[in-house]
C-alpha cells in the first residue's frame, strides 16, 4: 500500500494537551519518572522508551484502549533513498516482500497463525518511512510479537516469490492509471526534484516496475542495507503493561541481528532551484476538469525548528476552511472545486505542495494567479483578521491533535512518525513545543523565505485537450540517478 | 446507461422473493411520536462522540429527485445553521478542532462529529439548529448541485474501480430505489431547489426516523442515559430536546421493491479510456445484517475473500500464486470501506444486498482468464463448501476479528448507532457468540442458499471493449500467459488449474457494450 502524506501536520500547544490529557509530565527516556523541570510531554504517564541492545528503539505506550493493542514496525526508508538506477519503486516493493514468511513462520503457515491470533495486519510506504502495523486483541500479544519478529531478522526471499510479487505490485500500478490525481502527484514531484529520489513517487518508474521480477539479489542487499534494528523503531501501544510486554519484545525483537549494510550509494543532494518551473499534462483518458500543483521547496524537517513550525502552519492558513483562498476560489466564485495543501515535512529537502481541481472550463494560470496573491497576502497583511486566522489555526491544531488519538494504531502511528526524524520520540514533543511557539511574524518570515521567490517553485497543470498551451513541455519522466554499485 | 438497463432488464431476467425491509410501511402512531431514541456508549477521557442517523438514505430520494438525500444532508452541514451563516459554522467547526462528518447510504444519512468535552455546549447548539432551523444557504445550493453533477459526470469514472461497482450495482437494482448512485442522477440533481430541500427534510427527518448516539463521560455505563453528576448531560439532554422537536408524522416507507432476479449469465463491459480491465460480477441476494444466515455467510465469505485480506480463496489464486492483479476479494453486502483502513464505513449498511466479486484491474491480456478463474473458484465454493480445517480457521479468525472493527470509541458507536436506526443487533456484541456457534454444515448450507454462480451479471471496465467480447467467447479458450515468472511445471496441480480455467466456458445469456460517457445519466 502507498501512503501520501495528509492535509496538514498535527500539531498542538503542549501544556494545554497536559493539562486536557490529564497527562503528567515525563522526562523522555526515563519513564513513570516525574521531573518538574523537564518540557511537558504528549505521551501518557507511563509510557516507556528504551533503546535495546540490537539499536532497536522501542515505545510502549499503555493507553486506555480496552482489549486492543497495537504493533507497529517503522522502518527509516522510503523512495526517498532510492537513489539507485533501476531501482525505483524498491521500498515499497520490498514492503510486499516482507509478507512472504521465514523458515520458522513460513508464508503460509504465518498466515495461518495471524489468522488464528485475529490480527488485522498490513503495510504502507511513503517517501520517508515504510511502516507494518497490526492490531489484535490484546491478549495475543506475545505470540504476535514473536511471529512478527521473526521476519524482520529471517525474511525468506526466493527467486519465485519476488516474480509473483512484481506482478501484484504491477497491479497496484495499473489500478491507478486512469485517476488524473495520481497523474497530477508524479508530475510535480519529477518536475521539482532532478537528481533526488523525490523525484519518483513511491510507486516506482513503469519500466522500473516492470523489471521487479528479476530483482532478486536486489531485493536481498535491500534487505541487508536497510532491515536492520538501528534503522527502526518498534511501538506497542493500547491495552498493554509494560512490566508485561518488555521482557517479550526483548525476547524477540532483541534477538534481530543486527547485519553488516552493504554500501549504498550517496543519496545525490537536489541543487538550489535556479528558476520557476512549468510543466504540463495533457489528460486524454476520458472527460476532467483542469487541475493544477503547486510545489515550492523547502528545507528537510527538523523537529523543533522554529521555520519548520512556522512552515507546517501555512497549508492551513492557505486551503482550510477559513482561508480567504479556499473561500473566495470554492465557496464563494466556484472556480476550485476543492484546494489542498500538505507538507513539508519530509526527511529530505521536499516540497510544500498545493493542489487544486477547477471547475470545468476555469483558466489554470488565473487559478496560478490567485494562489500566488494569497501567498503575497500571507507574507504581507499584518491585519487582525490575519492575525486572528493564525491564532485559530493553533487552537484549532492542539485540539485536532487531541481528537486524533483515540485507537492504538493512532497513538502508535503518532509516536512511529515522530521517530523518522533521527532524534528519537523526543521529536514528537519538539514539534508540538515549537508549534506552540509560532508567531505571526514567523510565519511571514518563511512565506517570504520559501514561497514568494520564482526559483523555488514548481507548477504543473493537468487539462483538457482542448485546453491545453502547446508551448508547455510535459513532466520528465526517466530520474538522473547514479549508477548502480556492485553491478546489481 | 437507463436504455441499456432496460434492454437488459428485458432479456431474460426473472423477478425474485420479496424486499427485506427492517422497517416496511408506515411507523406506528405511539413510536412517531416517542422522543428520539438514543445509543449510548460509557467513555473515560476528555473526548464525547457524538453521531445522528437518519433514515433517510439514498433509497428514500422521491422518485424522479435521485440524488436529493445526498443533498439534503451535505446542505445541512455546508448550507448553515440557525442564524450562523455557512462561513459561520465553517469557522466554528474550526476552532473546535473538528468536523461534522456526513455520510451518505442507501438507507442512512450519518452526521458524525468528536469534540473535546469541554465544547460540547457549542456543538449540541450547532447541531440542534442544523436540524431544526437549517440555513438553506443559496449559494451553498448552488455549489453543491454543481459538485454532484460533476461526480456523476467525472468523478467516479476518474476511477475505473469505482465505475465498475457503481455499474454493478446499478445493473442488479435497475428499477429498484438501490439503483442509482447516492449522489443521484446526471440531470436531475441540477434542478433540486432549497424548497425541495426543504420538502424532504419535513417528510424524512422526523422524531421516528432520527437516533442520537452519544459516547463519553456523561453516558451511564449501566443504564446508557446521562449521568447526572456529569456537567455536560446537561448539553446532551438538551440536544435530544431539540431533536424530539422534528415532526412526529407518520413517516409512510417507500413500498418494498421486489429485486430484479438474475436469470443466466450476463456480461455488460464498459468502453472507457484506459489502459487496463476490471471486473465485478454478482447477482442480488437476500441478505442483510438481521438475516438468520448473516454470520454463517460472513464466515464464508471471510474464505472466499475478505476485503483487503490476504488470506481468502480469490486473492490466494489469482494474486498470492499467479501475481495477476492487487488484489481479489468477494462480499456479502456492498462494501464501503472507511478512508484508509480496511473496516467497513458504518452507516452504509443496506437492507438488501448484492454478492459480489471484486477482481481489480488486470493486464488486458490477463483478464479473460481471471475471469474464468474467477467463475471457477466461485463455483468450486458453492458445490463444494468450505473444508473442515478452513471453516474452524475462520471460525476462530472471525470471532476475534469483530473487535478489530470497532477499535476506536466513534467507530463503536457508529455500529451500535446503524443497529438501532436499521433494527439490526449490535454486531460487535453479538457476532462474536453467531460465530463461535456455527457449524460447518451450516456455513454450507448458506452458501448453497445464497449463491448461484449460474446466474451472475458481470461489469468489466476496459479500454479494449471488442476484444474482450472476442476472448470470453464460449468457443474461445485464454491460456495464462505469465509475463514475470515462469509457468509451473506440466503435471502441477497449478498447470492443471490453469488448463482448466483458461477453457472453462461461461455460458452468457447476453452480452452488451456500453460507452462510459453514457453512464450515471
Amino acid at each position: 500500500m502507498i501512503s501520501l502524506p495528509g492535509p496538514c501536520r498535527v500539531a498542538s500547544t503542549a501544556r494545554g494537551l497536559a493539562a486536557l490529557c490529564g497527562l503528567a509530565v515525563v522526562a523522555l527516556g526515563t519513564p513513570a519518572q516525574a521531573d518538574d523541570d523537564a518540557p511537558p510531554s504528549l505521551l501518557p504517564r507511563k509510557a516507556l522508551v528504551q533503546e535495546l541492545d540490537n539499536g532497536l528503539q522501542v515505545v510502549i505506550l499503555p493507553v486506555d484502549t480496552p482489549g486492543l493493542v497495537s504493533v507497529q514496525t517503522w522502518m527509516r526508508v522510503g523512495s526517498g533513498e532510492e537513489a539507485v538506477a533501476g531501482l525505483t519503486g524498491f521500498a515499497h516493493f520490498f514492503e510486499h516482500l516482507m509478507f512472504h514468511g521465514t523458515e520458522r513462520f513460513p508464508r503460509e503457515v504465518r498466515e495461518q497463525e495471524l489468522l488464528r491470533l485475529s490480527v488485522d495486519e498490513n503495510a504502507w510506504t511513503s517517501q520517508d518511512a515504510t511502516v507494518y502495523h497490526l492490531t489484535a486483541p490484546a491478549k495475543n500479544l506475545s505470540r504476535l510479537l514473536e511471529i512478527e519478529a521473526d521476519r524482520f531478522d529471517g525474511l525468506t526471499l526466493e527467486d519465485a516469490g519476488v516474480r509473483k510479487e512484481a506482478g501484484a505490485v504491477y497491479g497496484e500500478f495499473r489500478k491507478g492509471q486512469a485517476r488524473p490525481g495520481r497523474a497530477l502527484w508524479t508530475g510535480i514531484w519529477a518536475t521539482a526534484f532532478d537528481v533526488h529520489p523525490y523525484h519518483h513517487t513511491t510507486l516506482g518508474i513503469e519500466a522500473d516496475i516492470a523489471a521487479m521480477p528479476d530483482q532478486l539479489e536486489a531485493a536481498r542487499t535491500f534487505f541487508r542495507t536497510w532491515y536492520r534494528p538501528d534503522n527502526a523503531t518498534l511501538v506497542v501501544a493500547g491495552d498493554v503493561k509494560i512490566a508485561e510486554a518488555l521482557p517479550e519484545i526483548k525476547r524477540t525483537f532483541g534477538a534481530w541481528s543486527a547485519k553488516e549494510a552493504p554500501a549504498w550509494p550517496d543519496i545525490p543532494v537536489e541543487p538550489a532551484q535556479d528558476g520557476l518551473r512549468r510543466t504540463q499534462i495533457v489528460w486524454e483518458q476520458g472527460e476532467v476538469n483542469p487541475q493544477l500543483a503547486i510545489g515550492w521547496r523547502t528545507p528537510a524537517h527538523v523537529p523543533g525548528d522554529a521555520d519548520a513550525a512556522a512552515l507546517a502552519l501555512v497549508p492551513a492558513l492557505l486551503t482550510s476552511d477559513i482561508a480567504p483562498l479556499q473561500r473566495k476560489l470554492v465557496d464563494d466564485e466556484r472556480r476550485a472545486r476543492w484546494m489542498w495543501c500538505g507538507g513539508p515535512d519530509q526527511r529530505h529537502p521536499g516540497l510544500l505542495l498545493l493542489m487544486t481541481e477547477l471547475t470545468e472550463g476555469q483558466d489554470v494560470r488565473a487559478v496560478e494567479d490567485e494562489v500566488l496573491a494569497a501567498v503575497k497576502a500571507l507574507a504581507e497583511d499584518d491585519s487582525p483578521e490575519a492575525r486572528a486566522r493564525l491564532e485559530m489555526t493553533r487552537d484549532r491544531l492542539r485540539r485536532e491533535t487531541l481528537l486524533a488519538l483515540d485507537s492504538p494504531a493512532a497513538w502508535g502511528s503518532a509516536v512511529g512518525h515522530a521517530t523518522l526524524y533521527g532524534q528519537g520520540i523526543g521529536a514528537l514533543d519538539d514539534d508540538v513545543n515549537a508549534l506552540a511557539a509560532v508567531s505571526y511574524e514567523d510565519v511571514q518570515r518563511v512565506v517570504k523565505r520559501y514561497l514568494l521567490p520564482d526559483a523555488g517553485r514548481s507548477v504543473v497543470s493537468l487539462v483538457p485537450p482542448d485546453l491545453a498551451d502547446d508551448s508547455l513541455p510535459a513532466p520528465p519522466t526517466g530520474p538522473e540517478q547514479t549508477p548502480p554499485a556492485g553491478g546489481e | 446507461m437507463k436504455s441499456s438497463v432496460k434492454a437488459i432488464s428485458l432479456s431474460g431476467l426473472l423477478v425474485l422473493g420479496a424486499c427485506y425491509a427492517a422497517r416496511p410501511g408506515p411507523v406506528p402512531v405511539e413510536e412517531a411520536r416517542a422522543p428520539v431514541r438514543i445509543v449510548g456508549q460509557a467513555v473515560q477521557g476528555p473526548v464525547t462522540w457524538v453521531t445522528v442517523a437518519v433514515r433517510a438514505g439514498s433509497a428514500h430520494d422521491p422518485v424522479g429527485q435521485e440524488g436529493l438525500s445526498a443533498l439534503t444532508a451535505r446542505m445541512l452541514r455546508e448550507g448553515g445553521a440557525g442564524d450562523r451563516t455557512p462561513e459561520a459554522v465553517d469557522e466554528l467547526l474550526y476552532r473546535l478542532g473538528t468536523d461534522i462528518e456526513v455520510v451518505v447510504g442507501k438507507e442512512l444519512v450519518t452526521f458524525r462529529t468528536a469534540v473535546l468535552t469541554e465544547d460540547l455546549p457549542v456543538i449540541t447548539s450547532l447541531l440542534s439548529d442544523m436540524f431544526l432551523s437549517p440555513g438553506l444557504d443559496d449559494s451553498a445550493l448552488g455549489r453543491l448541485r454543481e459538485e454532484a453533477q460533476d461526480t456523476l459526470d467525472k468523478g467516479i469514472l476518474q476511477d475505473d474501480e469505482a465505475t465498475g461497482m457503481e455499474v454493478l450495482d446499478d445493473l442488479l437494482y435497475a428499477g429498484h430505489p438501490y439503483g442509482h448512485p447516492v449522489a443521484g442522477r446526471g440531470g436531475v440533481v441540477s434542478t433540486f431547489t432549497a424548497d425541495d430541500v426543504r420538502r424532504f427534510l419535513e417528510t424524512r427527518y422526523l422524531r421516528s426516523t432520527v437516533v442520537l448516539g452519544v459516547a463519553g463521560a456523561a453516558v451511564d455505563a449501566e443504564t446508557g442515559g446521562w449521568r447526572p453528576d456529569v456537567e455536560s448531560s446537561a448539553d446532551l439532554a438538551s440536544l435530544h430536546a431539540a431533536l424530539s422537536g422534528l415532526p412526529d408524522t407518520i413517516y409512510d416507507a417507500p413500498t418494498p421493491k421486489r429485486v430484479p432476479a438474475v436469470d443466466g449469465r450476463s456480461l455488460l463491459v464498459v468502453d472507457k479510456p484506459t489502459q487496463v480491465t476490471g471486473i465485478h460480477f454478482g447477482h442480488p441476494t437476500e441478505l442483510h445484517r438481521g438475516h438468520p444466515d448473516w454470520p454463517a455467510m460472513l464466515l464464508a465469505f471471510t474464505a472466499l475473500g475478505e476485503h483487503r485480506q490476504s488470506h481468502g480463496r480469490l486473492y490466494g489464486e489469482l494474486r498470492g500464486e499467479r501475481g495477476l492483479n492487487y488484489g481479489d476479494y468477494a462480499y456479502i453486502e456492498r462494501y464501503e470501506q472507511a478512508g484508509w483502513s480496511s473496516i467497513q464505513q458504518t452507516g452504509t449498511g443496506r437492507v438488501q444486498n448484492p454478492f459480489y466479486v471484486w477482481l481489480r484491474p488486470l493486464s488486458n491480456e490477463a483478464a479473460p482468464f481471471a475471469l474464468r478463474g474467477a467463475t471457477r473458484l466461485v463455483e468450486d465454493f458453492v458445490e463444494n463448501g468450505l473444508e473442515t480445517d478452513e471453516f474452524e480457521l475462520k471460525r476462530t479468525y472471525l470471532s476475534g476479528r469483530v473487535s478489530l472493527w470497532a477499535d476506536d470509541p466513534g467507530r463503536r458507536l457508529g455500529w451500535a448507532v446503524e443497529a438501532e436506526a436499521m433494527g439490526w443487533p449490535d454486531p460487535i456484541s453479538t457476532l462474536p457468540a453467531a460465530v463461535e456457534a456455527l457449524t460447518l454444515e451450516q456455513v454450507n448450507t448458506a452458501i448453497q442458499a445464497h449463491i448461484h454462480p449460474e446466474s451472475m451479471r458481470y461489469v468489466v471496465v476496459t479500454g479494449e471493449a471488442e476484444a474482450f467480447v472476442e476472448l470470453v467467447a464460449d468457443d474461445v479458450t485464454t491460456p495464462l500467459v505469465y509475463a514475470g515468472s515462469p509457468p509451473p511445471d506440466a503435471g502441477t496441480e497449478q498447470a492443471e488449474e490453469d488448463a482448466l480455467w483458461a477453457a472453462t466456458p461461461l455460458g452468457w445469456s447476453d452480452i452488451r457494450v456500453i460507452q462510459s460517457d453514457d453512464l450515471f445519466r
